[in-house]
């Protein structure tokens, strides 16, 4: 095959595959979840789709929030309890790290709420200095942190048996690691392939565990396999989350004077950068941290300032 | 031997953690903004300062205490780090504190020390609290090292500093970092980074080290920790005669040596960096003891001071002013060497380059032929006047000397030859002029006669050939009429000497007609200093123009004008100028007449004639005149008191204000008049000079400076007044005077620019006095802002909305006054 040939093919290929890529689109307008003059921060769907968690203003509090109806259950009170909370995979369990403040000292533990009691159980001692916030693994009989000093597992249950841990990827030093990567080469360093300028703010890895997308400074997205291969730019963005199928990603582009906010819109991108859409189009109400539900049919999102939770219902055509 | 090793580590270490009690504690510091952002006036920026205090503080903590762990959201400046990055960053280490470290902006008048924490709607404080409780202690801490003012606010809670949190709307903290951050933080703004002085001092690292070390002080005190000793002597060094801080002085202390910055070392990294001083020096780490200060610097005398007891817990700060130590010399004299026809009525004059001892130079100053007479100083002792007993001879060649015996306040001898080197005379010949016997005229005047577009409420200027005698004037020997019907008109009349000139001025005490012709008679009467009377009569006729002017005033130099007009020397864009004689006053005897203007701006200017370029700018820095925006529709006016000279005069606007803004001139206005002259530059009319602008006058503008230049050839001395200086439009007869003068009805006049980012002028008017408030409200009828709310005047107001704090969009601005309200809609766009 001459070369005209097969660009000719790849070029027939790629338009082919463009046609037949669907297009996202917002049906109706966003809907509040919360009612004003609640304040919520950082909201993430339950794997049922059935309830969003949220903290409370600062990140003080734990809530649940049905969905649609926007009924409120509080179950944690505790400085911290709201922020960089996880969902266990049964969704039975929220993880998250609490804190206390005594005469400017803090301590942070790791805990567990039970969703159907809101009984808290503890699964670390009282530390003056934990980073990071917690994963479930797989089976949900592990948490470890990302965004740490140091790797470190916690057995979710009772039980003394010794669970080995499976492939696993984290932030540490805000930079990426990959375990399989580290217990496949044996290399002492922890951190893959990605470049040393990568600062990472946030992060999610795709529902196949393949690929991971991240915000580094300035807001700079990027896709890549979890290796750190094959890293592609996605420009401008942040707080990046998967759609259920693995094929879209949602994120916010903030802009800022310094001192405030002053401007952020929810926005979704294909994998491949061939489509990025603004969702959000409010030049008053500033978006931000948005979550694909697990159904992929709403994407939720709390806004600055205002501290509403909204829910946005998106299709395909 | 092993332990003798484990043994010196330990004790390393221990002296290294000089303060225990912050172990289990950690910090995040956030030094705010990135790369340069937030320029500087002298161009370092927000940025690079608040980098330099964060990692310095870091080093602090983490050197001289047992803390945990310091983090910093950048620690460069090549990175862009944004605000939501910060937060997230903090939240994810899980840091026991936050603290985002910034310096303030606004006039370049303004610095001061503001600390925000986190506060919520309703008043409380942000929880988990503590952000409150540091900042008390911060802001006295910080103001102290810094040696300037807390602001009005003090420390204070981020939702009543700004004042725009609602239960419904935007609930606070209002600032991102107490609000999205789940630890006690709080913001500190030390200084203003747009203050001239302040943000030279910012350029040095060590400065900012001591700022740092506030910060540091505030977390011990807040943990009820002592402070180490720190050892730190630092101050500013100054020239003691002008006030300018000494680059390159070099202060020896305890062995150890600090030379302040120099255009070598640091400035020739911004712009105009051979403008800029700081002065600064900094020790630290020296012991408690007694220590011999030394300071040198070229062109000065070296001086030893003594420190006897050093701060155990603070600064130590020593200021040192330091004694130029060039010989004085002689700046100018009256008559110039080589002068020819010196009136012989007059009394020769010498100014020198500082104060002078009175009796060395009475002693040292002979003037041949020899003339009876007695030499004086002036008050600030740097001028000298030979105060002629009778008058010098007609037609004789003298001889004006003073001895190297002279001496300034220190005792050093006159440099007559300016060498560098003291102790050498001075002396000019000049010739005086032949005796008068004619009676004076009046050969100019302003308006000119014949002039056919006078104003109103005019200011006319009789310029004679010579001084007349002050008890042959009077305003009975002046009619002003009607020429129609020779009704007489009501005036005040000045008399004031320029260049040895009467000038003549009346001024108008009520509204002449409009297109009007009007008469000034000065009637025989007038006589010069040697009796020569003036036998006839001298008429001057003009008549009045068929426009107005609706006038918003920039600065008619009557409220605290010396906090907003620079020092001529003040400016690095000067050049050509003799700097001592350069000097800006406001005065009193001398100003534009009405019932409540009393000060108009005194400049003395002094020209280098050996340079190849001339100019002065005197430069409003801050103040309401800098808050009048206006566009090039309008026309731009100042009464000018000139001297005749042939000098040049010209305004300076900051253009297109609310983006890139730039400096553009009017044209140069020769300055050949006597007198008050009215001086307009109609920007849409009459074009712009040439400067560092584009030439083009964009977008929103304000006013700038006033720049004076010099005409080669002419004298390089010389003196103008300026007063009521303003913008105005020109309003033709018929149309709308006196609407405009009273209002007729309530109006919210269109807003300028608009739309705009951040600032727009909102002007209205008022049928009666009433209170008034104006409200901004965004679309859903939420209240954004109040601009103003108070009892005000009948007639023609201006407030200003600054919606750097509001997302882009429409909103409503809402005028109420006395129950009646006008609203329109007004757009931001960022």
């Amino acid at each position: 095959m001459t070369n005209k040939a097969g660009l000719l093919i790849s070029l027939l290929l790629l338009c082919s595959t463009a046609v037949l890529a669907k297009q996202i689109e917002t049906k109706g307008d966003p809907v509040a979840l919360s009612r004003p003059g609640e304040y919520y921060m950082g909201p993430k769907w339950s794997p049922s789709g059935d309830q969003v968690a949220a903290g409370g203003a600062s990140y003080t509090g734990l809530y649940l929030l049905d969905f649609p109806t926007g009924n409120v259950q509080q179950i944690s009170n505790d400085y911290s309890a709201g922020y960089g909370f996880a969902w266990s995979h049964d969704g039975t369990r929220i993880a998250s790290k609490i804190s206390h403040f005594n005469k400017m000292r803090r301590s942070h533990t790791l805990v567990s709420f039970n969703i159907s009691d809101g009984v808290m159980e503890t699964l670390s001692e009282p530390r003056s200095r934990m980073s990071g916030t917690p994963i479930w693994t797989d089976d949900d009989s592990q948490l470890y942190l990302t965004f740490a000093e140091k790797f470190e597992s916690f057995k979710t249950d009772d039980s003394n048996q010794e669970v080995s841990l499976p492939p696993l990827n984290y932030i540490k030093d805000g930079r990426f690691q990959n375990r399989l990567v580290l217990q496949s080469t044996g290399r002492s360093s922890e951190t893959t392939h990605f470049s040393d300028q990568d600062h990472i703010y946030s992060y999610a890895i795709s529902p196949d565990g393949s690929k991971v997308v991240y915000s580094t400074a300035g807001q700079n997205l990027w896709l890549a396999k979890v290796d750190g291969e094959d890293r592609v730019s996605l420009g401008r963005g942040s707080a990046p989350a998967w759609s259920p199928d693995a094929e879209w990603i949602t994120f916010m582009l903030t802009s800022d004077d310094g001192h405030s906010i002053t401007a952020s819109d929810i926005y979704v991108i294909n994998v491949d950068g061939s489509s990025r859409i603004k969702l959000t189009e409010t030049p008053l109400i500033f978006e931000m941290n948005p979550q694909w539900s697990p159904d992929g049919e709403w994407i939720v999102y709390d806004t600055d300032q205002r501290g509403q939770l909204f829910i946005q219902q998106v299709g395909w055509r | 031997m092993k332990r003798s090793i484990v043994f010196l580590v330990l004790t390393a270490s221990m002296l290294m953690a000089q303060v225990t009690g912050l172990s289990g504690w950690n910090i995040f510091v956030d030094p705010g903004h990135s790369i340069t952002q937030n320029m500087g006036v002298n161009g370092y920026s927000e940025a690079e300062e608040t980098l330099q205090t964060a990692l310095h503080l870091r080093q602090l903590l983490l050197s001289k205490t047992d803390i945990d762990t310091v983090w910093s959201s950048r620690y460069n400046d090549q990175v862009e780090v944004g605000l939501s990055e910060r937060s997230t960053d903090a939240n994810n280490r899980g840091a026991s504190w936050f603290h985002s470290i910034h310096s303030n902006a606004g006039a370049t008048t303004h610095n001061n020390v503001l600390l925000l924490w986190g506060q919520l709607w309703n008043g409380t404080p942000d929880p988990p609290v503590g952000g409150e409780a540091m900042s008390d202690i911060m802001v006295d801490i910080l103001a102290d090292v810094m040696r300037i003012p807390q602001h009005s606010w003090g420390s204070t809670g981020d939702c009543s500093f700004y004042g725009t949190c609602s239960q419904t709307g935007f609930q606070g903290p209002y600032l991102s970092v107490n609000r999205r951050t789940n630890m006690p933080s709080e913001l500190s703004e030390q200084g203003h980074h747009t203050n001239p002085l302040q943000n030279q001092l910012d350029m040095n690292t060590d400065y900012t080290r001591m700022l740092a070390y506030s910060m540091f002080w505030t977390i011990l005190d807040k943990f009820e920790l002592a402070r180490p000793y720190p050892g730190i002597l630092a101050g500013i060094i100054t020239n003691s005669e002008t006030g300018v801080r000494v680059n390159g002085a070099t202060v020896e202390v305890n062995g150890q040596s600090y030379t302040t910055d120099t255009y070598e070392s640091l400035f020739h990294e911004f712009p105009n960096g051979d403008e800029l001083h700081n002065g600064f020096y900094f020790f630290e780490d020296l012991p408690d003891t007694t220590h011999e200060v030394i300071v040198s610097a070229d062109g000065y005398f070296s001086d030893t001071l003594v420190v006897s007891a050093m701060s155990p817990d603070f600064v130590t700060f020593r200021d040192i002013l330091l004694v130029p130590s060039i010989p004085p010399y002689v700046i100018q004299s009256n008559p110039a060497g080589g002068e020819s026809s010196f009136s012989a009525f007059s009394n020769p004059s010498i100014t020198f380059s500082r104060a002078m001892d009175g009796a060395s130079v009475g002693a040292a100053f002979s003037i041949n032929p020899l003339v009876a007479g007695m030499v004086s100083l002036s008050v600030d002792q740097k001028r000298m006047t030979f105060q002629v007993q009778d008058t010098l001879e007609f037609l004789t060649d003298y001889t004006m000397s003073l001895a190297g015996t002279a001496v300034d306040l220190l005792g050093r001898p006159l440099d007559g030859n300016q060498d560098s080197v003291g102790g050498d005379d001075w002396s000019i010949q000049f010739t005086t002029s032949p005796p008068d016997i004619s009676p004076p005229f009046v050969n100019a005047s302003t308006p000119s006669n014949g002039s056919t577009t006078v104003n109103q409420r005019p200011i006319i200027n009789l310029v004679w050939n010579e001084e007349l005698h002050p008890n042959s004037i009077s305003s009975d020997l002046v009619i002003f009429e009607q020429v129609s019907n020779g009704q007489l008109q009501s005036f005040t009349l000045e008399h004031h000497v320029i260049n040895s000139r009467s000038v003549l001025v009346i001024y108008s005490t009520n509204d002449l007609l409009d297109v009007e012709a009007y008469r000034i008679r000065l009637l025989s009467g007038f006589a010069d200093l040697y009796g020569n009377v003036r036998t006839v009569q001298t008429e001057m006729d003009f008549s009045t123009s068929n426009f107005g002017y609706q006038v918003i005033n920039i600065d008619n130099f009557e409220t605290n004008p010396a906090n907003y007009w620079w020092e001529i020397t003040a400016s690095g864009s000067n050049s050509g100028i003799l700097a001592p004689l350069c000097t800006r006053s406001f005065v009193t005897d001398l100003s534009v007449f009405t019932a409540t203007d009393n000060t108009s701006l005194k400049l003395n200017y002094g020209w280098d004639t050996n340079a190849s370029s001339w100019l002065i700018r005197e430069y409003l820095s801050g103040g309401p005149g800098r808050n009048v925006h206006f566009t090039s529709s309008k026309i731009m006016q100042a009464f000018v008191f000139g001297d005749g000279n042939g000098n040049k005069f010209r305004f300076c606007v900051d253009d297109n204000i609310f983006g890139t803004g730039a400096h553009e001139v009017s044209p140069w206005y020769t300055v050949d008049w006597y007198g008050w002259k009215l001086v307009s530059w109609d920007m849409a009319a009459d074009g712009t000079g040439t400067w560092i602008g584009d030439g083009n006058l964009n977008g929103t503008l304000e006013f700038d400076s006033i720049q004076l230049s010099h005409t080669p050839g002419q004298s390089s001395t010389g003196t103008y007044y300026i007063d009521n200086l303003r913008v105005v439009t020109r309003n033709y007869l018929g149309v709308d005077e006196m609407e405009l003068q009273q209002p007729s009805e309530l109006a919210l006049l269109p807003n300028y620019p608009n739309p705009f980012n951040p600032w727009t002028t909102i002007p209205f008017t008022l049928v009666e006095d009433a209170h008034t408030s104006i409200r901004v409200y965004n679309l859903r009828g939420e209240t954004v802002a109040t601009l103003l709310s108070g009892k005000l005047t009948t007639g023609y107001h201006e407030t200003r909305w600054n919606a750097s704090d509001v997302s882009s969009g429409v909103y409503m601005i809402r005028l109420e006054a006395n129950g009646i309200t006008r609203t329109q809609k007004v757009m931001v766009l960022k």
